[in-house]
């Protein structure tokens, strides 16, 4: 095999000196002539019936444009197309919008929200999911499909396989543990910002906004306006943190095109820091019920799960997280039989959306957690039970994913080996130490959920030998772009400085499904070689006319093409002149379309729905002070199936952001509400952690050269904080031998599972207890 | 609100414009920490900022030492503090306090006078200087000086003893001929950064050359409407030897601490966590004695 020149080696982003030094433009740093300032009234309680008088605030100078819901002829957003972007008479939740304002500064705009008079019901609400399932509980959202058997099921997934029965007849050890997972937020550092830019003359809207799935923006956006999709231009502006959040249109997007539409002047609408953390979306919390059972040798026999999410007052795309959840208990390790049902119910909560692990980290929490449980319940070693049960190449699990390439099992020894973990005793005194094990299983080559799991590309050279990459994809700040450029750099022989990757215009660039599931590299990177395959096709032919040689002996490095046979060279500018400028006159582009070999899932989400799958293993240390219960991260080992290395600077990159935001998950960040009502919304109460709290993180890659990657590599983007807040818990419940079921792992709650236990056993260890 | 800011770069110069606000609505910054978030959560309540940060005067904006003190002006920031090695050696207390405030970024800016004068119950630049019973040197518009023990200088949550057209000149630190055997600041909280005391205790005890405790100041805070001096606590260990220190006498100490406290729940924690994780950092403190 050719040796690579660039794949595996650290090129550093190639809008890393932008970024650093300020000159990256974000959606905040967009002026435009004549441009109007935006900002949204929302409702003072989370449920609750009401009037709106807007006059008084009309007549503001400065103010332009006030609309409400009265206003505007628009239809409903969302997965469930069950959220009115502009609320009339009626609010569901904390974040609800009841009007929005346009002005010729923020400072005016939002002292006009001032001036506009509501006068409120307030209605009790439901802010449990258990109460909203009551028979007599009211209908929470009046557009609610009311599919199910009752109006507040907003979603329902049932899955299942093997023989159940049998399965748990075979069990010597059963567990069941109910786990309470909280709300977290991404908290991206750029807040959420829309500048939209209305043409009265055309009827044509111009869109700068941060969205994760452009195509599908310019689509959603569509319907909500009731406009014809082309006529929406998106542009994205680079964003500053995605993480999922920007998966879903929430309502401040149509409202900016509004108020554009109706001014005919363009309107920016930015977020306040305190608005990113009411108004933006979450991880789902979550009730998860699991019972698993083991047989005599340490075999998982079964595995039945009950999930009930908060769905909140409208469905986003956060609804439909089961689809990722369903395949940890399914399909991480092997297991018999597998019966899983999850159940979204209407709340007055705010709603949550998708974020970075998409379900998995919650599930991972549980069934890792339930597997201490039943290892200790057998007397067999936590790292033992797992290696007898990791998943293995060639499995076609029950869900029928297939793993062509497989590194769960080296992924568990590594980080079994590097962290001491069978060596590790649980100490005594103030601090305790302790070791907690967990691993996962995520989709590794995109996720065929939409129509398309698809990616176009167009690469062109030009007379001068620069190329040129047309993505459908996007860069949310994970590096795609330059591991774009790297793929072609290595195929073209063009260095990095000659490359530019153009992908932030719809009216450009082809379709692509978006930035989600990992799948950006293995997607888009396998749409690009696809373009290159097709382009050297071209050059190949024009280059052996004009050596005459074969066409079948070629490579491209260092600005040329080479005959390896006859030791002949020709410049890649020349060759690409000569096809432009002698008959038959062609260009040097070419055009793909990518669609991995993955599977729709049938009606009992059967299938093999992924390109290829990432598998990861965490062993880590923390240690706990019994004095204050606060928890001290020490070392992270991870190892992950990457399938191949394409950037070790960039994947870095993955692993230590996301193994922070597992640490956070773990220990500390938690969205606290009352009755519907965030508690806090700063960072002073959100406890996002800081650089001061990042723990050694030691990093081992696992290359399993999958044939479906590009290069043999695998997605890599949510693995790493999946497994980080099992592990940790793990990790706790080791070092000071109780058991947790709910996240974040406070000081609080870790102090009072400590002094539970002391009354349970009288553990002498920790001081005496104050009475509550 | 418009507000307008005034900026004096002498001592003459402060004090004749604080002279002159008196009476109207105004409010004095050095480093800003905790105004700015103020200002963003409610607006501006006051048209007029007498901002500190320009004066020159060494006094007021450095540290000083004689043979006699310590003496670290009011706009002393955080940094200043955590840097300073007399502090370090003689008032470990206080150098771990200002290192353990806040963030590296809001140290180079947040002042003494702001952590006293903000009087949060959870400051923790103040919770030291109560165990080391610190002097507080108040300046008026006049140019009168006049001297508050910090005992007598917290007076409710938000609220001091200083008049309109006061400002902390000074914290004064006497010296000891006294080595302290045991000088420390114990914060807790859930970040190692950007944290907010969820209750801190100041210990700074000396002894004689046998191990006898002469003199001994514990204070702690977050746990009441103001940082409580523990007198009680310090009675207990006063004339003790190290050796005496058995766990009984440390759970004496530690139930003493944690006597005079009420602490509250909110958001970051309960009132039982308060107290149970100060009684335990309590315990553990003087069991490490």
């Amino acid at each position: 095999m050719k040796e690579l020149k660039y794949i595996g080696k650290p090129f550093p982003k190639h809008d890393a000196v932008p970024r650093v030094s300020g000159k990256a433009v974000y959606g905040h740093d967009i002026v435009l002539p004549d441009m109007l300032y935006g900002a949204i009234l929302r409702t003072k309680y989370p449920c609750a019936e009401f009037e709106i008088d807007v006059e008084e605030a009309r007549r503001l100078p400065g103010v332009v444009c006030i609309i409400t819901a009265g206003d505007v002829d628009v239809n409903p957003i969302s997965y469930k197309r069950d959220h009115p972007i502009l609320k009339k008479g009626a609010v569901n939740c904390i974040r609800d919008e009841i009007a929005a304002v346009a002005a010729e500064t923020p400072e005016l705009a939002r002292e006009a929200l001032k001036h506009i008079k509501v006068t409120y019901k307030q209605l009790d609400g439901v802010y449990e999911p258990g109460e909203a399932l009551k028979p007599d509980a009211p209908q929470i959202n009046a557009l609610a499909a009311n599919k199910f058997e009752h109006v507040n099921i907003a979603e329902k997934f049932h899955y299942a396989h093997g023989d159940l029965f049998a399965a748990k007849e075979k069990s010597v050890a059963v567990v069941s543990r109910k786990f309470t997972l909280p709300r977290v937020t991404h908290a991206c550092m750029a807040t959420s910002n829309i500048t939209a830019c209305y043409n009265k003359a055309d009827g044509k809207l111009l869109l700068y906004s941060s969205t994760q799935v452009p195509f599908l923006y310019q689509r959603d956006m569509a319907h909500a306006l009731k406009m014809n999709p082309s006529d929406i231009r998106i542009i994205q502006p680079i964003i500053g943190g995605g993480f999922g959040s920007k998966l879903d249109m929430y309502p401040f997007e149509p409202i900016c095109a509004l108020l554009s539409m109706k001014t005919g002047r363009p309107v920016q609408m930015l977020y306040t820091r305190e608005e990113e953390f009411l108004a933006s979306p979450t991880r789902q919390p979550m009730e998860i019920e699991l019972t698993a059972g083991v047989d005599k040798d340490g075999n998982f026999t079964f595995r039945e799960v009950n999930i009930l999410k908060d769905n909140g007052a409208y469905t986003s795309w956060g609804a439909t997280t089961p689809f990722v959840i369903m395949q940890a208990f399914s399909s991480l390790y092997k297991v018999e039989a597998c019966c899983f049902d999850a159940v979204a119910v209407y709340t007055n909560n705010v709603f949550a959306g998708s974020f970075r692990g998409y379900g998995n980290p919650q599930a991972t929490f549980a069934l890792e957690r339930v597997i201490d449980l039943l290892a200790d319940k057998i007397g067999m070693h936590k790292d033992q039970i797992r290696l007898l049960n990791a998943n293995e190449k060639g499995e076609t699990t029950g869900q029928g994913l297939f793993f062509e390439t497989c590194g769960h099992r080296q992924c568990l020894e590594t980080v079994i080996a590097k962290s001491g973990f069978a060596e590790q005793q649980p100490g005594e005194g103030r601090y305790r130490r302790g070791i907690g094990l967990a691993s996962m299983l995520h989709v590794g080559g995109g996720a065929k959920i939409y129509r398309s799991d698809g990616c176009g590309t167009t690469v062109k050279i030009d007379p001068y030998g620069f190329c040129t990459i047309i993505s459908g994809s996007n860069e949310i700040g994970q590096g795609s772009e330059t591991v774009l450029a790297m793929i072609a750099a290595e195929e073209l022989g063009i260095p990095l400085d000659r490359i530019k990757v153009i992908n932030t215009d719809t009216d450009v660039k082809p379709w692509d499904v978006g930035v989600h599931a990992s799948r950006t590299s293995f997607v888009a990177g396998n749409s690009l070689l696809g373009a290159i395959r097709i382009l050297k096709e071209k050059l190949n032919k024009k280059a052996a006319e004009l050596m005459a040689v074969s066409e079948d002996d070629l490579e491209y490095d260092n600005y040329q093409i080479f005959c390896r046979s006859s030791g002949k060279s020709i410049d890649l500018a020349k060759t690409v002149r000569e096809m432009h400028f002698t008959p038959p006159n062609e260009l040097a582009v070419a055009n793909y379309f990518y669609e991995p070999s993955s599977q729709f899932q049938d009606s009992g989400f059967k299938g093999n729905v992924s390109g290829t799958y990432a598998f990861a293993a965490q062993a880590i240390e923390v240690e706990v002070d019994t004095a204050t219960g606060n928890i001290q991260v020490l070392h992270v080992h991870v190892a992950q199936d990457v399938g191949k290395v394409l950037n070790p600077l960039l994947l870095d990159g993955q692993i230590h952001g996301g193994v922070l935001q597992g640490v956070g998950y773990a220990i500390s960040e938690e969205m606290i509400f009352d009755k519907g009502r965030l508690l806090n919304p700063n960072f002073h109460n959100y406890k996002l952690l800081t650089a001061a709290d990042v723990p050694e993180i030691h990093f081992y890659a696992v290359e399993t050269h999958d044939q479906q990657g590009p290069y043999g590599a695998k997605g890599v983007a949510e693995a790493p904080l999946i497994p980080t807040a099992a592990a940790i818990a793990n990790a706790v419940c080791r070092a000071l031998d109780l058991e947790v079921i709910e996240l974040p792992l406070t000081p609080e709650r870790v102090l009072k599972a400590l002094y539970k236990q002391k009354k349970k056993t009288g553990n002498a260890s920790v001081a005496q207890n104050i009475e509550e | 609100m418009k507000l307008e800011i005034i900026s004096p770069v002498t001592t003459p110069e402060l004090l004749s414009a604080l002279g002159e606000l008196q009476g109207q609505s105004f409010r004095m910054a050095a480093g800003c920490t905790d105004l700015l978030p103020e200002l963003r959560k409610i607006g501006s309540t006051f048209p007029v900022l007498l901002n500190l940060a320009s004066v020159t005067d060494e006094s007021f904006s450095g540290i000083l030492c004689d043979d006699d003190a310590i003496y670290i002006g009011g706009r002393a920031t955080a940094h200043q503090i955590m840097c300073h090695v007399e502090i370090q050696k003689k008032f470990p207390v206080l150098s771990e306090a200002a290192t353990q405030l806040a963030s590296t970024q809001i140290r180079q800016v947040a002042t003494v006078g702001g952590n006293l004068c903000t009087a949060s119950p959870s400051g923790d630049i103040s919770c030291a200087l109560m165990a080391l019973e610190a002097e507080i040197e108040l300046l008026s518009a006049a140019g009168t000086k006049r001297v508050v023990p910090i005992r007598s200088f917290f007076t409710g949550v938000r609220r001091t003893a200083m008049q309109p057209d006061e400002l902390v000149y000074r914290v004064i630190l006497k010296r000891s001929r006294l080595q302290p055997t045991l000088s420390t600041f114990v914060k807790v909280g859930t970040r190692r950064s950007m944290e907010c005391s969820v209750v801190s205790l100041s210990a700074h005890i000396a002894t004689d050359a046998n191990g006898v405790i002469l003199s001994s100041g514990i204070a702690v805070g977050a746990s009441a409407p103001t940082i409580v001096f523990c007198s009680a606590a310090s009675d207990i260990i006063s004339g003790k030897a190290l050796e005496e220190f058995t766990p009984e006498l440390c759970a004496k100490v530690a139930t003493a601490i944690i006597e005079p406290t009420a602490p509250i729940t909110d958001l970051r924690a309960s009132a039982w966590y308060r107290k149970q994780a100060l009684y335990n950092i309590s315990e553990a403190v003087f069991a490490d004695l």
